[in-house]
């Protein structure tokens, strides 16, 4: 076989593999963004076109309705300003208190610092819904049921845990050494903390506030429980609310759906390169 | 000393009393008993835009009749209702009203989560206008805990155009609804005669065909009473629907409420067992002027006719304004809010007094409604009951669906499986 043939076959097996690779690649394309699709067509899909006897794929008359029935329902303006609020205040908090403690667990030795981390870890471990009682009664005996602070410090709670220890992994990945130069150049431990350590870590740290932001805002349970008026509701009721028992507006829970989510797609474009390399840095660390 | 009365005084005096006679007349019939103010909290599970409509309009109607109360109302999906509503009543924040599902009454109760109402609703001049049977469901240890806003009456809608269509009768009977089934089953066209819940939610059906064939489930000691042959005779009715007379859609053992409801209203399916919340979804796609679909009170079976009632109830949760919460609770009682509610979503009245009204004797489709609700009976509870219904009536007929059990097995299956629950051995 001369050289030219070998190469030949070389080339078709490689094109071969390209081919099965884009395949693959296609296929889990189609199955992950095909619900958004699909979801995103229905939402512009006049209501006898959903529900129908044969299947309409593409929209054949396209509209807006289902999106202004939404906007127009009561309270839905300060339901979604409400999420966006207990989602920031909750990121800010988990961030705020997360770095110095994951900082102090990473770089200091101390007594009861591994009983700590369990501590933060065994609140993870019990169901959400067992908390739901006494976190009702403290909120409410502080005043705070109700409200979208009680919320967002609820929130907090339960997303500590795991931004710490997600900090802490991100924390140790920055060497000691260079903090250490730092400070023989002057800087003091918070000036080494803020000049060198959040710098080298801030891809994690975007990383932690993606998925603190991501979790806040899709939270339900916390958010139907603990308040009791429209004032302090979330988004995420709102959705829930437009399940009917006997009836199920499709357009109308689309549209829902797609403006739930468009706050985190926008946020994920903007952090989505600190994101990868956040995540990629937590993957690759011994 | 003789009374003298002067033309005058005669024309102004009845004047004054045939204005007083107009304004009387004008007066909403929902006028206020006693003066309530003050601002009055109520929980509920309407999700619907059609509910939330309702609900509008007869707080409407609340704010005229009361103008110095206010009502703030908070929904909650049904499903989580209950969880909302235990950890409200053990700490603290309780609303002052509250929607109850008639199922939901004894754990309410049981709770401390209800007033006893027994009182108000002797001495209130609108108690004569509902049966006795519909506060049996919201009264415990003879104690009274909710006044009826409502009622989900079971009952059967038909595609009427296409049984004209064939020249077929609406069926009075099983046997001639498995006829009609038969006939209306056209594969070519993708129709079924029936759309049978055979998924989720569909265990309530099952226990309703035994029972229209005559099997009690408990007796009166409230020991399990299943009639095995009875008991066989209906599932082999039910299932043969689908497993001899295919008049089914072949989805049956995954279709619930949702595949069903949407079957008939796009076209698959010309017969649907439902009750009478469903009515608005299927008018949205069918019409309301009569012509694609109509509605009928369920066939009668060998040994009886089972349409279950249910109502829903008003109660009261605080006291801390427990007049105002009283006018609202017995409000929703009341004729106008009833229709109110019922023109938006098309829940029946509970108050007799509506029934007579026009906007309902004029609506062809609350003609079976307000036939079964004079016959209407009440699905039996006892303990033990839903874990039975879904761990061993649903399963089981599915299984007779599948071909992989007889009904006369299954119904051996299903008289075991009652025994087990009422003692407390069901797995």
């Amino acid at each position: 076989m001369s050289f030219t043939s070998i190469r030949s076959s070389q080339k078709a097996t490689q094109r071969l593999f390209d081919a099965i690779a884009y395949a693959i690649v296609a296929f889990m394309l189609v199955f992950a963004l095909g619900p958004l699709v699909w979801t995103a067509f229905t939402s512009i899909k006049p209501e006898k076109d959903i529900v129908t006897n044969e299947m309409q794929y593409i929209p054949l008359h396209p509209t807006l309705e289902h999106y202004v029935t939404l906007w127009n329902r009561a309270g839905v303006v300060t339901m979604f300003r409400n999420s966006a609020f207990t989602t920031a205040v909750t990121v800010v908090l988990c961030l705020l208190v997360g770095t110095f403690a994951a900082y102090s667990i990473s770089r200091y030795r101390f007594r009861g610092r591994g009983g700590l981390l369990t501590f933060y870890l065994i609140i993870r471990m019990f169901p959400v819904v067992l908390m739901l009682l006494p976190l009702y009664i403290m909120l409410r005996s502080i005043g705070l049921l109700d409200t979208v602070w009680g919320l967002a410090l609820t929130y907090t709670t339960f997303s500590m845990p795991v931004s710490l220890l997600m900090l802490k992994g991100f924390f140790d990945a920055v060497p000691a050494d260079l903090e250490d130069a730092a400070r023989i150049d002057g800087c003091t431990r918070f000036g080494a903390l803020f000049r060198v350590v959040i710098p080298l870590a801030r891809s994690g740290i975007a990383a932690t506030s993606v998925l603190i932001a991501v979790g806040a805002w899709n939270e339900f349970l916390f958010a139907l429980m603990l308040t009791n008026s429209d004032g302090s509701r979330t988004w995420p009721v709102v959705l829930q609310l437009m399940v009917g028992e006997f009836q199920l507006p499709w357009g109308l829970i689309a549209a829902g759906g797609m403006t739930s989510i468009l706050p985190i797609i926008v946020f994920f474009a903007f952090a989505q390169k600190s994101l990868v390399r956040g995540l990629m840095v937590g993957a690759v660390k011994g | 000393m003789g009374f003298k009365i002067s033309r005058r005084r005669l024309i102004k005096g009845a004047g004054v009393l045939g204005a007083g006679a107009v304004l009387a007349a004008c007066a909403p019939a929902t006028a206020p008993a006693a003066k309530v103010s003050g601002k009055v909290t109520y929980w509920h599970h309407y999700t619907s835009e059609s509910e939330f409509a309702g609900l509008k309009a007869g707080e409407q109607l609340f704010a005229k009749a009361y103008p110095d109360a206010q009502v703030e109302s908070l929904n909650i999906p049904n499903a989580d209702f209950m969880a909302k509503f235990t950890l409200a009543v053990q700490g603290g924040g309780k609303p002052d009203t509250t929607m109850i599902s008639s199922d939901r009454v004894p754990d309410m109760v049981g709770m401390g989560g209800l007033v006893d109402l027994t009182d108000r609703i002797n001495k209130w001049e609108q108690k004569k206008n509902f049966p006795a049977k519909f506060y049996d469901a919201a009264t415990i240890n003879g104690k009274m805990y909710g006044v009826p806003s409502f009622m989900f009456v079971d009952w059967m809608y038909y595609r009427k155009d296409w049984f004209d269509e064939k020249g077929v009768k609406a069926p009075t009977t099983l046997d001639e609804m498995f006829d009609a089934a038969v006939k209306m089953t056209d594969p070519a066209k993708g129709r079924f005669g029936f759309g049978m819940r055979g998924g989720a939610g569909g265990q309530g059906l099952v226990v309703q065909v035994i029972r229209a064939f005559g099997s009690p489930l408990v007796d009166a000691s409230g020991k399990a009473a299943l009639d095995i042959a009875k008991t066989t005779d209906a599932l082999k009715w039910y299932s043969e629907l689908y497993t001899k007379a295919k008049a089914v859609p072949p989805s049956v053992t995954n279709d619930s409420f949702r595949q069903i409801l949407e079957a008939f209203q796009t076209g698959k399916t010309a017969m649907l067992w439902h009750h009478t919340g469903s009515l608005a979804d299927v008018q949205s796609f069918l019409g309301t002027d009569g012509a694609k679909f109509m509605s009928i009170p369920r066939p009668k079976g060998p040994a009886a006719v089972v349409n279950d009632v249910s109502p829903s109830y008003n109660g009261i949760v605080d006291k801390k304004n427990e007049e105002a919460a009283w006018a609202w609770v017995n409000f929703w009682g009341q004729k106008d809010a009833q229709i109110a509610l019922m023109e938006k979503t098309g829940y029946v009245p509970s108050n007799s007094e509506a029934a007579k009204d026009e906007r309902i004797t004029k609506n062809p489709y609350y003609t079976a409604a307000f036939s079964a609700l004079s016959t209407g009976t009440t699905a039996p509870q006892f303990a033990g009951q839903p874990g039975w219904q879904n761990s061993v009536v649903l399963p089981t007929f599915q299984r007779v669906l599948l071909g992989e059990v007889t009904p006369a097995a299954a119904a051996q299956t299903l008289a075991k499986g009652l025994e087990d629950a009422i003692a407390g051995k069901l797995k």
